[in-house]
């Protein structure tokens, strides 16, 4: 590695698919390369969240120096604990390697063509387990899934940090905070700006729109930001970021702040794109799938036609009650397609509740295929995209069911 | 769904532990819907629906609940208030036979009615006749509904009943639930469908348990007129 020539080396030192194995030869490279610090003592790539300090960190990188290289004991620690993490995971890499080619072989499968899925399916079924938390169920995942990732070195050889904000424990949520306020700065001076020349008018309709999403979750901006936030410094973020939020020209920085936030219409907005399939004779047909409670329903629609229902081979009778009936009724009446298509459903599991809610809501997914933004726009509104997430409630300890207490007895 | 009870209780329990007066100590709202509690209640209603949202309503950004499996806009087989009674009618769960009895007790006021107006000799008596059993189930619910309530209020150690405006939901709320405890109230042997019809045409006519009821509450409001400043 150490014989790389200067262009090669700058190409495989750009690159974002670094091997994530430890290339400890690079630290002879320091002196002449000035972009490899940041991913070059990495044994992890760098986050996300990194990149945009990437550039303020390159600013600070120390120039070459006729000195010879002395390595400090910040970075000789970091090394040795890279060295041992690798070890490990290699060790486990193999073992996982070999755990699956044992599985294969128990289930009578090809070794070399057996993935992750075929894994999870193996496990589920040799070791099947009825505990509650999926979580605690057991697994056999990808050693770099299971164990944590671990930051890359942020200091460099002679232990000076890369990062400005390095002493502040948590560099990248504080020049997150630093962003923010500079943003809103800007906005600030923007308004200024647009009152002093009387251009009021302009300011209208700038306000970023936050109904349709909402914050990264605690969780979620840990994550993004490889750091060990705590709750303070959460509620710190949502403040700091809600003031920007409601800036009246808050919109110009609607990337930026959509960045930081998840939107909650994905769901219903995914599950209405619906590929059409033409059969022959011209007839064409929407597939789609539905689950409610424990059901799941795959529902084919049929256009053009009269108003056929098929389920599960009968005809609505399938279900003796009105009321179910009538739930799949409501698909119909805001797409305006009654009568107009047939429908097959194939529906499994669960009571009648469940089922009829399934197949409504693969229905209503397949018959977005067949309407206009406009219809499928009613759709939305009225619900029918969306899954309801409402499932049973598990009965815990000490309870006589799910939220029913015993009757209480003094002694 | 055990998150939430954890968190309020040792929240709640913080506060008091902090030595704050009990009176003082602001118990954090629970959520306990699946939900997120972005999404909104969805629209419902044919004409909103035909006639589509306006173009800045908030709810177009939204994520909506879906509906729920009794909930329809189907004018032929639904009718939020006929849904509303049914489930109010409820025991353990059992819709399929509340559903039942509704669907009969429509029946009987239709049969009543119409023998009624084939009994009718001129045109006027008939067009005095309504015919339409939703429209009679209705004007009943609407004849029950109080205007005011009593609430308690405790003032100096004294509890004291406060009338207050019923609000819409509660005002439908009270005219159901009287009717359908006026009937619980009757002849065990008597089908429940039989007792309603009577109870129904009753208050359609003014009449009947629940429609004293209902005067009965007014009469305690304008006894206790006096205190209507404490609210």
């Amino acid at each position: 590695m150490a014989v790389l020539s200067p262009w090669t080396r700058r190409m495989f030192l750009k690159g974002n698919n670094m091997p994530s194995r430890p290339v400890f030869t690079f630290f002879f490279l320091k002196q002449n390369t000035d972009s490899c610090h940041k991913h070059a003592c990495g044994f992890s790539t760098a986050p996300e969240g990194e990149d945009m300090l990437l550039n303020a960190s390159k600013k600070t990188q120390n120039k070459p120096t006729a000195k010879a290289v002395t390595i400090s004991r910040a970075m000789k620690a970091y090394m040795e604990q890279a060295k041992a993490y690798d070890d490990k995971m290699k060790a486990e890499v193999a073992d996982y390697e070999i755990g699956k080619r044992h599985l294969a072989n128990i289930m009578g499968e090809d070794p070399d063509s057996f993935t992750q899925a075929d894994v999870d399916r193996a496990i589920e079924y040799l070791l099947p387990s009825s505990i509650y938390d999926k979580k605690a169920r057991p697994i056999m995942k990808d050693p770099y899934e299971v164990f944590p990732k671990k930051k890359a070195a942020q200091f460099g050889l002679d232990g000076r940090p890369y990062h400005w904000m390095y002493f502040t424990i948590l560099p990248n949520y504080y020049s997150m905070l630093y962003e923010i306020t500079w943003k809103l700065e800007a906005l600030k001076e923007a308004e200024d700006q647009l009152r002093a020349e009387r251009r009021l008018e302009e300011m209208e309709g700038q306000v970023f729109n936050a109904a349709s999403s909402e914050w990264l979750s605690l969780h979620a901006l840990k994550t993004k930001l490889v750091e060990n936030i705590k709750e303070k410094e959460y509620n710190h973020f949502v403040t700091m970021m809600e003031r920007l939020a409601a800036h009246p020209l808050s919109g110009r920085e609607q990337e930026f702040i959509m960045s930081w936030r998840i939107s909650l219409q994905a769901e219903q907005l995914e599950s209405a794109v619906q590929e059409l399939e033409v059969e022959e004779g011209g007839r064409m047909c929407a597939t789609a799938k539905g689950t409610r409670k424990s059901s799941n329903a795959i529902v084919k629609v049929y256009k053009p036609g009269s108003g056929n229902f098929i389920i599960n081979g009968k005809d609505l009778t399938y279900f003796t009650q009105n009321m179910y009936r009538e739930t799949l009724l409501l698909p119909f009446i805001v797409s305006g397609l009654l009568g107009k298509v047939d429908v097959e459903a194939d529906v499994e599991m669960g009571g009648p509740t469940g089922q009829a809610g399934a197949i409504r809501l693969g229905l209503s997914r397949a018959l977005t295929a067949f309407v206009d933004e406009d219809v499928k726009e009613k759709m939305r509104l009225s619900g029918l995209l969306t899954k309801d997430p409402r499932k049973k409630e598990r009965k815990k300890p000490g309870q006589e069911g799910a939220r029913r207490k015993f009757t209480w007895k003094k002694r | 769904m055990a998150a939430p009870f954890v968190s309020f209780t040792s929240k709640a329990l913080g506060t008091i532990l902090r030595g704050q007066p009990l009176t003082k100590c602001v118990f954090p709202k629970v959520h306990l819907s699946v939900y997120n509690p972005k999404y909104v209640e969805p629209v419902l209603d044919k004409d909103t629906l035909t006639k589509g949202l306006e173009d800045g309503d908030a709810r177009h950004h939204m994520p909506i609940k879906a509906p729920t499996t009794d909930l329809s806009i189907s004018p032929l087989f639904y009718d939020d208030d006929v849904r509303k009674f049914t489930n109010m009618m409820m025991k353990t769960g059992n819709k399929e036979r509340v559903r039942e009895i509704t669907r009969k007790l429509f029946e009987n006021i239709k049969h009543m009615q119409v023998e009624k107006y084939n009994k009718a000799t001129t045109d006027e008596e008939r067009s005095q006749i309504e015919c339409n059993p939703i429209t009679i189930f209705k004007t009943a619910v609407e004849n029950c509904k109080p205007l005011l309530t009593n609430i308690r209020v405790v003032k100096g150690g004294v509890a004291y009943r406060v009338p207050v405006c019923a609000r819409p939901s509660d005002q439908r709320f009270r005219a159901m639930k009287w009717i359908i405890e006026s009937c619980r109230d009757k002849e065990r042997r008597i089908p429940m469908e039989n007792k309603l019809t009577w109870e129904i045409m009753d208050a359609y006519n003014n009449q009947g348990k629940a429609v004293r009821k209902k005067q009965e509450v007014h009469r305690i409001c304008e006894s206790n007129r006096a205190y209507a400043h404490l609210r």
